[in-house]
């Protein structure tokens, strides 16, 4: 089946003319390649600037890109008319875009009436009950909150029940609850079997709802997969915790360091952080090491690790091991 | 390319609703022609009123004009001086009315999405950049032309009341063909071309006032067909005014593929 988006070799370049002549080039996309199935929630992960925004105007044809291409099921946005592609899509812009000083109904009475919506009042009134704005609906969109205004923009981007979805940052500013809301959404349209992109810096949200994620720094792409994979990929090594009643002393840590089993381990004060291929294997001999030469064990733990570790593991400098 | 024109319309509407709301933009629309239709040419014509012949003798000869603008013979000496300072003071500054409305509210078209920050939820839109164009276009087309009509009417019902003493049974302006070709063919082109490019300045322009200072530009030309036609009388005739509007015409023409190319979405989102 022909995958939902299908991203080729897409690359978004940047002119800044006022930069110095060597950072007036800016890469936003390098070379990206990447498939989203069909009703799929495909989470695009990055710091700021990491080119996510550029990538999802690219597909939506709002930019064009400097080479490669995407393909919006099956259809190539370079070849066909992008506005007759943008019928199907969804679009969840980074700033909310409503028209501040229309009412609610009436911004999304504009922007429902360019797609073929059988009853666009019916729909109107089901998206603003969906998003909880069924009160608000003769308030001027300028005064409504912050939390609102992006519900608001929520309601828009799913009016007209296109097939593929993208959300920017779609809980960023919203207080846990409303996040909590717009979570149970995304994971409703997944149920119609929508497609849905979304492009996010919470680890933690991408980890819960997506089912692949692509990691993006500086316009390339590190790693894709699902987050389980992601995890097993990028730590081979397992890892334990180890904390002691005092400061971990000097014989212990010249100990450590003569096992060979041991593949490296880090101190902090009076903790232990060991990595060893097996964890199941290795953690009885150390623990009689460490009792023999007097240790006072308090806690001992296996370490799982979540998407944020992978995340931090490649976006920072890895961290200084003792081995 | 198929325009779609529904979408136009709905680009437009949504326009009056936004951008027109905005007292900025709605009290010089409205007060400035009110000023060029309904004050000032009492101003210019009272004179005729007091002293026809001292005004018919400044501008020149009283047979020649004759000749020159078609004066019906019943016209008494007050309808001919009002005939004669109509064409040559009145009719001049009217060409303003439409240019100066149509600006006002071009450049607010694609300035004022970007200074609302609606820009990027406009380029979304499933419609294409010709429709998007000329919704714009519309959006300040069509008041621009209520407003340069309803000022035709009001005036036509000033002037013809002034002299209404006078008038044994003549109408002033209202049957006059030259009056009746600049506010029905000449302004309509003329705005539509001034629109189509004040539109393009605002999609390149940062904000409204820049849009609207560099746009000013375009009073330039309307200013030289003002003086030409207060200086040479004879400047628009029937036939002038019907080629000038179809050179205009023809200009628009060449604009509208030209206006598509200008218009860079692109750069509109990224330099929000
Ligand atoms: N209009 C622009 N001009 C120059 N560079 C830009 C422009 N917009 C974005 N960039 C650069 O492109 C990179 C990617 O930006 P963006 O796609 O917004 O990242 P993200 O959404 O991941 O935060 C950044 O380095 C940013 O500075
Ligand atoms: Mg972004």
């Amino acid at each position: 089946m022909e995958a939902a988006i299908r991203v080729e070799n897409l690359t978004k370049v940047f002119h800044n003319k006022k930069a110095e002549p060597e950072n007036r080039e800016i890469w936003a996309l390098d070379s990206v390649s990447f498939k989203v199935e069909k009703g799929e929630i495909f989470g695009l992960l990055g710091p700021n600037g990491a080119g996510k925004t550029t990538c999802i105007r690219v597909i939506a044809g709002i930019l064009k890109p400097t080479s490669g291409t995407a393909y919006i099921q099956g259809e190539n946005i370079n070849q066909f008319q992008s506005h007759l592609l943008r019928k199907n899509l969804g679009f969840l812009t980074e700033n909310h875009g409503s028209y501040e000083a229309l009412t609610v109904k009436e911004n999304l009475a504009f922007f429902g009436s360019f797609y073929e919506i059988r009853n666009l009042n019916d729909r109107i009134e089901d998206v603003l009950k969906q998003m909880g704005l069924d009160g608000r609906k003769e308030m001027k969109a300028g005064k409504l909150s912050k939390g609102q205004k992006q519900r608001l923009a929520i309601a828009r981007t799913i009016l007209h029940e296109p097939e593929v979805l993208f959300f920017d940052e779609p809980t960023s500013g919203l207080d846990p609850s409303a996040a909590l809301k717009v979570r149970n959404l995304i994971i409703r349209l997944k149920r119609k079997n929508r497609t849905l992109f979304i492009n996010s810096h919470n680890l933690e949200e991408v980890q819960k709802l997506c089912d692949r994620v692509a990691i993006l720094d500086q316009g390339k792409i590190k790693r894709i997969g699902t987050p389980s994979d992601l995890s097993k990929e990028l730590w081979d090594t397992q890892e334990m915790t180890c904390t002691l009643k005092t400061p971990v002393s000097s014989q212990i840590e010249a100990k450590l360091a003569s096992l060979d089993y041991i593949k490296h381990f880090r101190i902090e004060d009076n903790k232990i952080y060991i990595h060893s291929n097996d964890v199941n294997e290795t953690t009885p001999p150390i623990i009689k090491e460490l009792v023999n030469l007097g240790a006072e064990i308090l806690e001992v733990n296996r370490t799982r690790h979540s998407l944020e570790d992978i995340y931090l593991k490649l976006m920072k400098n890895e961290i200084e091991w003792g081995k | 390319m198929i325009v779609d024109i529904k979408n136009c319309v709905r680009i437009m509407k949504k326009d009056w609703k936004t951008t027109i709301k905005n007292k900025m933009i709605l009290l010089p629309m409205i007060l400035l022609p009110q000023i060029f239709s309904l004050v000032l040419p009492p101003l210019m014509l009272i004179g005729v009123l007091i002293d026809p012949e001292g005004i018919i003798a400044a501008f020149g000869n009283q047979e020649q004009f004759i000749s020159l603008f078609n004066i019906p013979e019943s016209y008494n000496q007050y309808l001919i001086g009002a005939e004669i300072m109509t064409r040559m003071m009145i009719l001049p500054f009217f060409l303003f009315i439409p240019t100066f409305t149509a600006i006002i509210i071009a450049s607010d078209s694609f300035a004022g999405e970007k200074e609302r920050k609606t820009m990027e939820s406009v380029a979304l839109l499933p419609i294409s950049k010709m429709e998007l164009i000329f919704g714009k276009v519309l959006t300040a087309f069509i008041p621009a032309m209520v407003i340069t009509f309803l000022s035709f009417i009001f005036l036509g019902i000033e002037i013809n009341l002034m002299f209404l003493s006078h008038l044994d049974g003549n109408i002033l302006i209202f049957l006059d063909p030259i009056w009746l070709l600049s506010v029905f063919v000449l302004t309509p082109t003329l705005s539509y071309v001034n629109i189509l490019i004040t539109v393009i300045i605002s999609s390149r322009s940062k904000d409204f006032k820049s849009a609207q200072n560099i746009s000013g530009v375009l009073v330039i030309p309307i200013i030289t067909l003002m003086f030409m036609q207060m200086f040479n009388p004879a400047f628009m005739s029937p036939l002038m005014i019907i080629i000038l509007s179809a050179a205009i015409g023809g200009v628009c023409l060449i604009f509208m593929d030209l206006a598509n190319k200008l218009l860079d979405i692109e750069r509109l989102i990224l330099t929000l």
